[in-house]
């Protein structure tokens, strides 16, 4: 998986760089927009991750440059909350807007969010360590013991199992399964997860939903 | 637009005004006096007419034409005012005074009448004298009217300079005051009924300057404070960790916890942006929303984990369409049950008010719990504001200055109320002027 980021925050563009290729990204770095822009231009990327305030142009621009020849994925980095610079951006053509400051697990996320998308249409079964998901039926089994899960909990570990082995936000978990578009104060997300967890994984040996200090959750078979 | 002096240009007007009046009172004093001179003149044509006829009617009765001549004679000898010429069937019997009406006489011409149709009459009469008086009328008026509206409008302008004077005592005062000199106002009853309005709306605009100008100061004391324990607990944790050798767990724990704190600064500077933003006036992007009852049920949803550990119960009361955007609202909902959570009696009823009230959308929820303490109601929508300030965790004390935020972008307000162990904060959502 190719990516291209142009980050001209020094310290910024050496952690996502470091934290993409340990997650397997292969991983160029731009300093500024017209170095960026050449490179978009030149190179073949699965996807390009574009902050708007750099040096030289600015991000909006080279957007419509490579948008102009190019059909990959884009994701915007901002540190402006401004309704307006996102209403911008998403006009421009970029297929998603990431605000500054956020979670690497967010980032990773949305990064596979934007790659998966546009792909073979999903499939309707998941399986994980005894663990079936049947999306049609929308029925959740373990070790063969139906699961009586409610609507969102159901949606919750639809998610967390699409994303398998992926850590997900709090942050991103209220968005994807509640649509609740904010930071909440409240640890609502936690609770939701504990109940979770109490209905698919403390009835049984082996755990599969872990939460991961400070990030987010993942379910994954880590036994085996 | 260049400023104009008021005090220039009333003095202007009233001078304009005095030189009017005046100058047509002239006028109207001149004609009248010209007609009254005319009138007079007449008159005394008439009357003399009148006696020449009567004489002559005598003479022709007795045809005694010398005495006529010598009666006339005698008369307009003492007459020199007058001028007449007497024809009897074209012939000139008697003349006096100059012939031609040249000068300052005025001649009439008079018809011939039916007792003695062979009688010519032609009579002059001398005006000069009227006329003189005339001109010195006309004289002394330009020079009073003039006079008089100079000596009006000086004083005119010394009145307007002098009602003026509240105008500029006011511009000294004002420069006295504002946000350096806290608590200080203008007296709104030192400068006339017609000021009192202006006086007491800029004493309301200082009040509110000054009140902004408070709130500003706490604000940055606050973030102030509220940054420092995150930033302290971040540097302060990472110099103690690598003071001494440590193995990987040991800084891996570290670094969670770092992250952890990093994490709650971020959420703060978030929400303090998004507060700045509604200060700024900021209205929200408002769609169509069909029934408030779908996202406050959403809301809902999102707690409901939450709600089942603590054995709530949540009523949905009353349901609205508004003009509002749907996330924003959301989030206010949800900060309002997530604070009616905390505080609810565990096993008790959470119930959501949705109602309009005022000309405005209100969305109330009360939960079952300890009362608020008197007086907080209010201080409970400022940033940072904490019921009880010793209590720390996940809140910092912004969620409901968000719901205030929100109810303000969407040009409605907020309101609490705490009453025999029933809580409720509703805010409401007025109409807004898109953007």
């Amino acid at each position: 998986m190719r990516i291209l980021v142009v980050e001209d925050e020094q310290k910024m563009g050496d952690y996502i760089r470091k934290g993409l290729s340990e997650n397997g990204f292969q991983v160029d770095l731009a300093r500024d927009g017209l170095q960026g822009r050449a490179m978009a231009l030149a190179g073949e990327y699965d996807i390009l991750l574009l902050d708007v305030m750099l040096p030289g142009i600015d991000g909006f621009a080279v957007l419509a440059d490579v948008r102009a020849v190019k059909a990959m994925p884009v994701l915007m980095l901002t540190a402006k909350d401004e309704i307006d610079d996102r209403v911008r951006g998403l006009q421009a053509g970029a297929d998603d807007y990431l605000l500054k400051p956020f979670a690497f697990s967010e980032l990773l996320a949305r990064l596979h969010a934007l790659l998966r998308r546009g792909k073979l249409q999903e499939t309707t079964q998941y399986q994980l360590a005894g663990l079936q998901l049947n999306l049609i039926a929308r029925k959740a089994t373990r070790n063969g013991v139906r699961l009586d899960l409610t609507a969102k909990e159901f949606a919750l570990l639809t998610l967390l199992m699409r994303r398998t082995g992926q850590v997900l936000s709090r942050t991103l978990l209220a968005e994807q399964v509640w649509g609740m578009n904010f930071d909440s104060e409240t640890n609502v997300v936690e609770v939701a997860i504990r109940r979770l967890r109490s209905k698919m994984d403390e009835p049984f040996e082996s755990r599969l939903l872990h939460t991961v200090r400070g990030m987010g959750y993942v379910l994954e078979d880590r036994d085996t | 637009m260049a400023t104009r002096s008021i005090q220039r240009s009333l003095s202007w007007w009233l001078a304009i005004q005095t030189l009017c009046c005046l100058a047509v009172t002239s006028a109207v004093i001149y004609v009248v006096a010209h007609h009254s001179f005319d009138q007079r003149q007449r008159a005394e044509i008439v009357r003399h007419e009148g006696m020449i006829r009567a004489l002559y009617g005598e003479a022709k009765a007795a045809d005694n034409w010398d005495g006529l001549r010598t009666e006339l004679l005698d008369f307009f000898r003492t007459h020199d005012e007058l001028a007449v010429q007497l024809r009897r069937n074209g012939e000139l019997i008697f003349a006096a005074g100059p012939a031609a009406s040249t000068g300052s006489w005025r001649q009439e011409r008079l018809m011939p009448r039916a007792d003695a149709p062979e009688l010519e009459l032609q009579m002059a009469i001398d005006v000069g004298s009227d006329r003189g008086v005339l001109r010195t009328l006309a004289i002394a008026l330009l020079i009073v009217s003039l006079g008089a509206s100079l000596v009006a409008s000086l004083i005119g302008a010394r009145l307007v300079r002098r009602a003026l004077t509240p105008l500029r005592s006011l511009a000294r005062e004002t420069r006295q005051v504002g946000p350096h000199a806290s608590g200080k106002r203008l007296d709104e009853g030192a400068y006339g009924t017609e000021m009192a309005p202006f006086v007491h709306q800029f004493n309301q605009m200082l009040e509110r300057t000054e009140q902004a100008y408070q709130q500003l100061e706490a604000f940055n004391a606050d973030v102030a404070h509220e940054l420092r324990t995150p930033l302290a607990n971040l540097i302060g944790e990472a110099e103690v960790e690598l003071a001494k050798p440590r193995n990987a767990d040991e800084l891996r724990e570290v670094l969670l916890s770092n992250v952890e704190e990093a994490r709650r600064l971020s959420a703060i500077v978030s929400d303090m942006l998004f507060l700045s933003r509604a200060d700024r006036g900021v209205t929200a992007r408002t769609e169509h929303v069909e029934a408030l009852s779908i996202p406050a049920l959403d809301v809902v949803e999102f707690h409901e984990a939450v709600l089942e550990s603590r054995g709530l119960t949540v009523e949905l009361v009353g349901d609205a369409g508004v003009e509002a955007d749907l996330g924003l609202v959301k989030r206010a909902i949800s900060n309002l049950l997530g604070n009616a959570i905390q505080y609810a009696t565990t096993g008790s009823v959470i119930r959501i008010d949705i109602g309009r009230r005022d000309g405005a959308t209100w969305v109330g929820i009360s939960n079952q719990g300890p009362d608020i303490p008197a007086g907080a109601g209010d201080k409970l929508f400022e940033r940072f504001y904490r019921v009880d300030r010793s209590r720390t965790g996940a809140h910092y004390g912004l969620g409901l200055a968000i719901v205030a935020a929100i109810a303000r972008m969407h040009g409605g307000e907020t309101r609490a109320s705490s009453c025999a162990g029933t809580t409720t904060v509703a805010f409401s959502i007025g109409t807004v002027a898109g953007p």
